[in-house]
C-alpha cells in the first residue's frame, strides 16, 4: 500500500467514503433488479438484496479501516475534538495553561543557563580536549592564575598537555577618531593563541608570533565582532585603521570570527592586543613579566591526544613541587591543577560551587515543574467528572480502553503545546529581567540573548513530557469505565474517599508552601526596608558619582592632581551642586583595597607588628563632604601635599584595634618596614564600608597627593535631584579633556541598590520570593478549586436531594466548602510552623530579619485563608444555584 | 464489532478477483455474479469480504476503477486488470497451482 496514497487518503476522506456509499448502493440496485427479474416484489427484492450484503455500515468501516494508518486518522478526529471542547471551557484551559506554562519558564531558565555553563563549548577547535589549569597556593586557597614565567616553563616541558596559551583581560581606554572615548576591556593573550585554537578572523588577520610574545611588542590589535558591529558598524574598511588604546597608538590587523568574545567564557572583551605589549598599557605591565608570584594570567591548555586528564594532573603536581622547592619565597606550598575547560566556568575561581548550584537549582525547578503537572492533574481529574457518560457511551459503541486513553492523553498534550510556547516568551523575556539583578560592578560580563534552538528544542520535548504526565493518571482513572453500571441512569455516584488521599496531600502541601514563601517575602521587604533606614554612617541623600581612570589616558601624577583640582573647581560652581570630592573607594563598591599597617607603639593586639586594614585615598574634604562628622583634631587639607609630613585620618574601630586606652591623635604607622611615619590628625566615628553586615572595621584614609592611585571617583552632592546632573557633569569633564572616557555614572541610590554588598541582594531575594509567593498561592488555589469542584460534580444528585428535602442554600455551601477550608487549615498550620523555622534561619543570615514578626504571620495567614475561601466558594456557588429537580436528574 | 471472517483465505480471494476480471472490467456486482458463475455456484463471495479486497487491490495498483454507466443504465465503478495485475494473476495462479498439487499429493499419500 504506497505511503502516498495512505498520506492522500488522511484529507480524502469524506469524498472517499461518499464514493464508497454510492458504489454499495449501486450494487444494492443490482441485486434488487436481480431479484425482481427472478420474480420478487420490488419491496421484498429490496429486502433480501440488504440481507444479502450484509451489515452495511459494518463493511464500510471495514473498508475505512485498511484504507489508510488507522491509529492517526482517529488522532485527528480526537486532536479536533478536543481543541473544540477545550474553546468551550476557555477558564479551566487558561488556568491549566498558566500553570504548566510557569513550570516550564522555569525549567527553560535553568536549562538555558545549565546549557551555557556545562554543554555548550567554547568557540575553538576541538573545545572537548581544552582545558584550564589554575593555581592554589597556601594564602588563598582560590584558584587564581599563573605568573608569565612558570607558564613558560609548563609550556616548554610539560609531556601531557600542549598549546599552552596565556591571557589576561584588562581595562583600558579605547579611543576612536571622530568617537567619544569609552573604557572598555582589552584582552592580552599570548599571540600563538589564535592559531593555536584555531580561532578564525573574518576580515585581516590574526596575532601572529611575530607580534611580539614578550616585550616590546607589535601594537597591533585585532577586534571582537561584536566591537566591529557596535562601535565600527561592520565597516569593512577597519583594517590598518588607527585606534587609540590608553593613548598609545594601535593599529587594526583583523576582526575575529563572531561568537567569540574572549579567551574566557563568560567574558566580553573588545580586542585581543599580543602580551607583549602589555606594559605599554599598563605602567606596572612589566612585573607581570618579570616576577613568579605575579600570579594573574590565565592558562589554557589541550590534552595531548594520547594522555589522559589525570596524567596532566600528576604532572602538574611534580611542575607545583619543583616550584615550591625552586623558588620557595614566591611560592610558599603551591599546587597546580587541570580541569576541563567546561568545568572552570564561568570564572576558575568560582568553578568549585557551581556545579553544586547547578544540582541545586535543576532540582528546585524539577520539584515545582512537578508540582505545576500534579495541580493539573486534578484538574483534568476534576473534569472528567463531567465527562463520565461521553466516555461510557465511547465504549458502549466500542472505544477500547486504549483508545479512550488516547483520546484523554492528547487532550492534555494539546493543552501542553500552547503552554510549552507561552513558557518559553516567559523565560525568554525574563531573562532581561534578571540583568537587572547581576551586582553591578566593574567587570565585562559577556550576555548573549537567549533563545537558541537547544532552548526551543528542550522547551518542546519538555512540554510534551509535562502533557503525558499531567494526563496519564486521569487518563488511566476515567477510563476505567464500567459500561454497565454507566448507561443506566444514576451515574454521578461518589467515588471512595481513598483515591482523595494523595489529592488532599498535595493541596495542603501547597497550601503551606505557599505560607511559607509568602512570610518569606515579607520578612525580605522588611529586612529591606530596615537596611534602608540603618545608620550607613554617612548622608547618602542627593549624591551622584562618576568615575574616571586617568593612568589609562596616559597622565603622570602631576598632571592628575591638577586634573583633578581643576575639575573639582569646575564642578563645585556649577548649578545645583551643593558640593563635591573626590575618592577611590566608595562605601559599598567592589574596588576594596587594604594595606598592610606597620603601628609605632601599639598598645593593641598587632601579631608580627602589622595589621590589614581598608582605606580610601580620598580628596581633602571629602570625609566631610560625604556627611562623615570629625570627632577630634581635623579633616584632611590641601596642605598636606606631597611635601608635607604624610597625615591621615582613621576611625574610631582603627584606633579601638590599634592604641586601645591610648589617645589615637598623634599616633604614626609605617605602610612598610622602616617607611615614612604617617600621622594620625583625626578621628571619624565608625560607618559602614565594604558590606551592611560588617562587623565595625577599621579603616582610615590618605590624601591623593600623599597616597596618588587611580581610578578614583568624583563625588556630587546635589542641592537637588542628583540625576539631573549627569549630562553637564559628563560635559564639565569633557571639557578639560574630550578624549577621557567616564564610567560608573550613577546616584548613590542606585548604587546601594544595585551593590551586592548592600540592598541587592535583600531586593532581589524579596522580588523573587515574592513572585514565587504569588505563583505557589496560584498553584495552592487552583488544586483548592480541583478539590472543591471535583465534590460538587460528584456530589450533584446528593446535593438535589439535600436541597428537595429543605436543605438552605447556606447549608449547601457549608457542605461542600467543608472539604476544601479543612485542607486550607491544616496546610496553613504546617506552613506557620515551617515559616517560623525559615524565619529564624534567615535572621541569622540577613540583616533586619526578625524571627517572628506578628504583624506579618497573622497577615499572611489571613490572606491565604481569604483566597482559600473564594476558591471554595466559587464552585460551591455553583452547586447551589441549580434547582433540586435538575439535579436530581441530572445525568 | 468484530470482522467477519472471510469463507476463503484472502489470497485465494484476490486470485479469484484478478480472474474474473482478466476477460473485461466489471463492477463489484458483476464481479460477485462471474465467480459465482465461473464456479459453478459453489463458490459465493460475501460482501464483508468483497469490498474490502477490492479496495485493497486497487491501492495495490493491481486493478483500477473508474465510473461508468452499466448495461442498464445505472451508475456503477468499473474494476479494471492493470498491466501489473495481469503478472500478479499470472504468478499468483502459478503458485496456487504448486501449493494444491503439493496438498493433493500429502492427502493421497496418507
Amino acid at each position: 500500500m504506497s505511503l502516498f496514497r495512505k498520506v492522500r487518503a488522511l484529507f480524502q476522506r469524506r469524498r472517499l467514503d461518499s464514493a464508497m456509499a454510492e458504489e454499495m448502493q449501486s450494487h444494492l440496485e443490482f441485486q434488487t433488479q436481480q431479484n425482481i427479474e427472478r420474480g420478487m416484489t420490488p419491496v421484498d427484492a429490496r429486502y433480501a438484496a440488504q440481507r444479502e450484503f450484509g451489515h452495511l455500515a459494518g463493511i464500510q468501516e471495514a473498508c475505512r479501516d485498511q484504507r489508510s494508518w488507522i491509529w492517526l486518522e482517529q488522532a485527528l478526529q480526537d486532536l479536533r475534538y478536543a481543541t473544540r471542547s477545550l474553546r468551550k471551557n476557555p477558564g479551566y484551559t487558561l488556568v491549566v495553561v498558566l500553570t504548566l506554562a510557569f513550570g516550564i519558564a522555569v525549567n527553560a531558565q535553568i536549562f538555558a543557563l545549565v546549557n551555557a555553563f556545562f554543554l555548550q563549548p567554547l568557540a575553538v577547535r576541538d573545545a572537548a580536549r581544552l582545558t584550564s589549569i589554575f593555581e592554589r597556593s597556601a594564602a588563598f586557597n582560590m584558584p587564581h592564575g599563573l605568573s608569565f614565567l612558570d607558564f613558560q616553563d609548563l609550556r616548554a616541558s610539560s609531556k601531557a598537555l600542549t598549546s599552552h596559551i596565556a591571557f589576561f583581560f584588562t581595562p583600558a581606554h579605547l579611543s576612536v577618531q571622530g568617537q567619544t572615548p569609552e573604557r572598555v576591556w582589552v584582552e592580552a593573550v599570548t599571540p600563538d593563541a589564535f592559531d593555536k585554537l584555531g580561532v578564525n578572523v573574518v576580515l585581516g588577520r590574526p596575532l601572529l608570533p611575530s607580534d611580539g610574545e614578550m616585550p616590546p611588542g607589535n601594537p597591533v590589535a585585532v577586534l571582537t565582532y561584536r566591537t566591529w558591529q557596535n562601535r565600527f558598524g561592520s565597516d569593512p574598511s577597519v583594517i590598518n585603521r588607527t585606534i587609540l588604546i590608553n593613548a598609545k597608538p594601535f593599529t587594526i590587523v583583523g576582526v575575529a570570527k563572531p561568537g567569540f568574545d574572549s579567551f574566557s567564557w563568560s567574558v566580553a572583551v573588545a580586542a585581543f592586543v599580543p602580551t607583549g605589549v602589555f606594559p605599554q598599557l599598563r605602567s606596572d605591565g612589566d612585573a607581570f613579566f618579570k616576577y613568579r608570584n605575579a600570579v594573574a594570567w590565565q592558562v589554557l591548555a589541550y590534552l595531548r591526544p594520547d594522555a589522559s586528564l589525570a596524567q596532566a594532573n600528576a604532572e602538574l603536581t611534580l611542575f607545583a613541587q619543583r616550584f615550591t622547592k625552586d623558588f620557595p619565597d614566591e611560592h610558599p606550598n603551591t599546587r597546580l591543577q587541570a580541569v576541563p575547560e567546561r568545568r572552570a566556568r564561568p570564572e576558575p575561581s568560582v568553578s568549585d560551587f557551581i556545579p553544586l548550584f547547578a544540582v541545586l537549582f535543576s532540582g528546585l525547578v524539577a520539584l515545582v515543574l512537578f508540582i505545576a503537572c500534579a495541580n493539573v492533574a486534578n484538574l483534568m481529574s476534576a473534569r472528567a467528572i463531567h465527562r463520565e457518560k461521553e466516555l461510557v457511551v465511547r465504549a458502549a459503541l466500542g472505544a477500547t480502553r486504549g483508545r479512550l486513553i488516547r483520546q484523554l492523553l492528547l487532550e492534555s498534550i494539546v493543552l501542553a503545546i500552547p503552554a510549552g510556547v507561552v513558557g518559553y516568551g516567559l523565560a525568554v523575556s525574563s531573562a532581561g529581567l534578571f540583568t537587572q539583578y547581576i551586582p553591578q560592578g566593574d567587570f565585562p560580563i559577556r550576555f548573549d540573548p537567549p533563545g537558541s534552538w537547544h532552548l526551543w528544542g528542550f522547551t518542546a520535548a519538555i512540554s510534551v513530557f509535562v502533557g503525558v504526565i499531567s494526563g496519564i493518571l486521569p487518563a488511566l482513572r476515567s477510563s476505567r469505565v464500567n459500561v454497565n453500571e454507566g448507561l443506566k441512569q444514576g451515574a454521578g455516584r461518589q467515588v471512595g474517599s481513598g483515591k482523595h488521599r494523595l489529592r488532599n496531600f498535595l493541596v495542603i502541601g501547597q497550601v503551606a508552601v505557599s505560607c511559607v514563601v509568602l512570610i518569606c517575602a515579607g520578612l525580605f521587604l522588611r529586612g529591606l526596608r530596615a537596611a534602608q533606614e540603618l545608620k550607613l554612617g554617612f548622608l547618602p541623600d542627593r549624591l551622584i558619582m562618576l568615575s574616571l581612570d586617568l593612568s589609562l589616558q596616559g597622565y603622570d601624577q602631576e598632571r592628575a592632581l591638577r586634573f583633578q583640582k581643576q575639575l573639582l573647581e569646575r564642578v563645585r560652581v556649577l548649578p545645583g551642586v551643593e558640593s563635591a570630592g573626590f575618592a577611590q573607594h566608595i562605601p559599598f563598591s567592589t574596588n576594596i583595597q587594604v594595606r598592610d599597617l606597620f603601628p609605632d607603639n601599639p598598645t593593641g593586639h598587632v601579631p608580627d607588628g602589622h595589621l590589614a586594614v581598608a582605606l580610601s585615598t580620598v580628596h581633602p574634604g571629602f570625609v566631610t563632604m560625604l556627611g562623615i562628622p570629625i570627632l577630634r583634631g581635623r579633616d584632611l587639607a590641601e596642605t598636606d601635599d606631597a611635601h608635607a609630613p604624610p597625615v591621615a585620618v582613621i576611625n574610631q574601630a582603627m584606633a579601638e584595634a590599634i592604641w586601645p586606652g591610648k589617645e589615637a591623635l598623634g599616633q604614626h604607622f609605617r605602610l612598610w618596614r622602616g617607611g615614612p611615619a604617617i600621622e594620625v590628625v583625626g578621628l571619624t566615628p565608625t560607618a559602614k564600608y565594604v558590606m551592611l553586615t560588617e562587623e565595625p572595621k577599621p579603616y582610615f584614609y590618605l590624601s591623593f597627593a600623599q597616597n596618588y592611585g587611580m581610578p578614583a571617583t568624583l563625588v556630587v552632592r546635589a542641592a537637588n535631584a542628583p540625576a539631573g546632573l549627569a549630562h553637564v557633569l559628563r560635559e564639565t569633564v569633557r571639557t578639560l579633556d574630550a578624549e577621557l572616557p567616564v564610567y560608573g555614572l550613577v546616584t548613590m541610590d542606585e548604587h546601594l541598590g544595585g551593590s551586592a554588598f548592600a540592598f541587592m541582594p535583600l531586593r532581589m531575594g524579596a522580588t523573587m520570593a515574592a513572585v514565587q509567593g504569588v505563583l505557589a498561592l496560584l498553584l495552592a488555589i487552583s488544586g483548592l478549586f480541583a478539590v472543591v469542584s471535583y465534590g460538587v460534580s460528584s456530589r450533584t444528585r446528593e446535593i438535589g436531594v439535600r436541597m428537595a428535602l429543605g436543605a438552605s442554600r447556606r447549608d449547601i455551601l457549608r457542605l461542600v466548602s467543608r472539604e476544601g477550608l479543612r485542607l486550607t487549615l491544616v496546610g496553613a498550620a504546617i506552613g506557620l510552623v515551617f515559616a517560623v523555622g525559615a524565619a529564624t534561619g534567615l535572621s541569622r543570615v540577613l540583616f533586619g530579619v526578625k524571627g517572628f514578626d506578628p504583624v506579618l504571620f497573622p497577615g499572611v495567614v489571613f490572606l491565604l485563608l481569604a483566597t482559600a475561601a473564594i476558591a471554595c466558594f466559587w464552585p460551591a456557588r455553583r452547586a447551589t444555584r441549580v434547582h433540586p429537580m435538575v439535579a436530581l436528574r441530572a445525568e | 464489532m468484530a470482522k467477519e471472517k472471510p469463507d476463503l483465505l484472502q489470497g485465494t480471494l484476490d486470485l479469484l478477483i484478478l480472474k474474473a476480471l482478466q476477460l473485461e472490467p466489471m463492477h463489484g456486482f458483476g464481479i460477485s455474479v462471474r465467480i459465482r458463475q465461473m464456479s459453478d455456484e459453489v463458490l459465493q463471495v460475501e460482501q464483508g469480504s468483497l469490498y474490502p479486497a477490492l479496495y485493497r487491490l486497487e491501492d495495490q495498483g493491481w486493478i483500477s476503477a473508474e465510473w461508468g454507466i452499466s448495461e442498464n443504465n445505472r451508475k456503477a465503478r468499473f474494476y479494471k486488470l492493470t498491466a501489473a495485475g495481469r503478472k500478479q494473476l499470472n504468478a499468483e495462479t502459478e503458485n496456487w497451482e504448486r501449493i494444491s498439487t503439493a496438498i493433493n499429493l500429502v492427502l493421497k499419500g496418507a
